[in-house]
């Protein structure tokens, strides 16, 4: 029997992931505490546990692991970006351990581990966005956002960008098949042409953008809604009724502070997380 | 005038002639519109439109001529007399559309020609902050400033990053919106005072200070040495100069028109 699927920001996740037992006020929050940590630690020794640890939660939430495969030219990319920047351009002591020479360019180890330090870093803080756009909708963010007290028109004018994103999506699908349809090889084209051509998009794109706000403009009007908020005063928020914080969620968020709580005092008053104590450094 | 060697020339002359003087009024106007008189008028329309009064001259008596003030706006950012603006549900959705328009395309642009962390070689968002600010004030500086969280994070950029480039999307947005307001540009870029305008305040100042602020996070951050702060730099102004300039440049020319008569431009800074 298939399994169903629900759709979010980045793919599709199944309805059973332990994922949606949690409220989608405390998967927003774990975006913006957890994103804190690899801020503040450096030590690569916690950043790849860190890394292991959201793999995991990869796992336990049923996220299909391909969609990391999605970012692997970004993970390469930015792998060679640091390595240029710290080994090109990385600078020089008289202190620094030299390992290659290529005539002027001295490449130093102290350069390539700071930048094996920031790229560790990195890949945590990427794999905890990643995370959060394979498990949120655009209706989590939402319903997140109103249990925060966000203010209506806030939280309104989030969840119309985030749909936006797919009609501008949908729109720019509707131009492409247009262009084909008119003969457009879009494979042929070299690659400056093609970069080009989807910057030229945003012409027909920001039109239609303009066209749609009359409609929902229109549409939020004659449904009693002004800049404020309702004309007729309190209402209740249907969709915020269908959720309950539970003990589980209270739980996730307790821990989530407490650890970011002990890595700032942690990071204040000792140097147990200062990247001296780190493998790396002695080497 | 020939078509030989001579008249060649004499036409290269005439255009270099042409395009050096329309530079220099532009300048002279850009920087000395306050101070000086009104330009003199140009056309005949012109000379019959001139400040708060219209000479009128009836098709029946063609003499004498009328003079009957009637207070017309000068450029499309003057009022009309009792127009009363406030912002409105308009506002609302056009600011989270431009905010989809801009995500989608800047998204694009992260993955097209990416330098790291979110700075790409060539980033077509810039012209959605740039023209968004110039049209809709606040509401298209505000789109400008949070479209880029969403581009950068699905271009996988971490969260820390997209904070640390606030500010650098807000002057992006911020600047040409302001030079516009008050320098009374018109956003169809009708004179070479309009282009120079955009150019300078939406194409170059604007994407050098963007540009110096987010090589600094990044660099406070310790995400980047100094040595590569030129590398990153020069990316991030190239990489936003060069689609500023055009799809920007493209936008303004194609919609300004349609846009300055739709009830969702600001006049102002929120109406």
């Amino acid at each position: 029997m298939p399994t169903k699927m629900r759709r979010s920001l980045l793919g599709y996740l199944p309805v059973d992931s332990p994922i949606f037992s949690l409220h989608p006020m405390t998967r927003l929050l774990f975006l913006l505490i957890v994103s804190a940590y690899p801020m503040i630690v450096r030590l690569p020794e916690l950043n790849v546990a860190g890394s292991i640890f959201m793999l995991a939660l990869f796992k336990v939430s049923k996220v299909d692991l391909r969609v990391i495969k999605n970012y692997k030219m970004a993970f390469v990319n930015l792998f060679f970006v640091i390595a240029i920047a710290y080994t090109f351009f990385g600078g020089y002591n008289p202190d620094y351990r030299v390992l290659i020479k290529l005539g002027p360019v001295k490449v130093c180890w102290e350069n390539l581990r700071w930048a094996t330090v920031v790229y560790i870093q990195l890949i945590f803080a990427i794999l905890i966005m990643i995370f959060f756009l394979s498990t949120m909708r655009e209706r989590d963010i939402v319903v997140g956002l109103r249990a925060l007290r966000v203010p209506f028109v806030l939280a309104y004018m989030a969840g119309l960008a985030l749909r936006s994103i797919g009609l501008s999506i949908i729109d720019f699908n509707t131009i492409r098949e247009a262009e084909k349809a008119r003969a457009l090889d879009l494979q042929a084209l070299p690659f400056s042409e093609k970069v080009k051509k989807f910057g030229m998009y945003i012409v027909p794109l920001v039109a239609l953008a303009i066209r749609r706000s009359d409609e929902v403009s229109n549409a939020l009007d004659s449904r009693g809604f002004r800049f404020t908020g309702l004309r007729s005063g309190r209402r209740t928020d249907y969709i915020l009724s269908k959720y309950r914080m539970t003990r589980l969620d209270y739980a996730v968020l307790a821990g989530m502070g407490v650890f970011l709580a002990g890595i700032v005092l942690i990071s204040v008053y000792t140097d147990w997380l200062a990247l001296e104590n780190s493998l790396l450094y002695r080497i | 005038m020939g078509v030989g060697r001579g008249g060649g020339r004499e036409l290269i002359r005439v255009a270099l002639g042409r395009t050096f003087t329309s530079v220099i009024n532009g300048l002279w106007t850009v920087f000395g519109a306050k101070k000086g008189p009104l330009p003199r008028p140009r056309s005949r329309r012109a000379a019959i439109v001139e400040g708060n009064l219209k000479f009128i001259r009836p098709p029946s008596n063609p003499y004498p001529i009328q003079a009957v003030v009637i207070p017309m706006p000068r450029t499309v950012w003057d009022r009309e007399p009792g127009e009363i603006r406030r912002p409105g549900t308009i506002h609302i959705a056009i600011m989270a559309l431009l905010i989809g328009v801009g995500a989608v395309a800047g998204t694009f642009g992260s993955l097209s020609v990416p330098l790291g962390y979110g700075v790409t070689g060539f980033w077509p968002g810039v012209a959605v902050q740039a023209v968004g600010g110039i049209w809709f004030g606040m509401w298209g500086v505000i789109a400008g400033f949070l479209f880029p969280f969403i581009s950068n994070s699905l271009a996988g950029a971490p969260l820390y990053v997209s904070f640390a480039y606030l500010p650098s999307n807000l002057i992006q947005g911020l600047l040409p919106a302001w030079a516009f307001r008050y320098f009374k540009a018109d956003p169809s870029l009708k004179s070479g005072r309009d282009w120079i305008l955009f150019l300078v305040f939406g194409v170059i100042v604007n994407n050098i200070l963007g540009a110096a602020w987010a090589v600094t996070a990044l660099q406070w951050f310790g995400l980047i040495t100094v040595e590569s702060v030129p590398l990153f730099f020069s990316g991030w102004t190239i990489g936003n100069g060069v689609p500023a300039l055009i799809f920007g440049a493209i936008l303004l020319k194609a919609l300004s028109p349609l846009v300055v008569k739709h009830r969702s431009f600001v006049k102002g800074w929120w109406a």
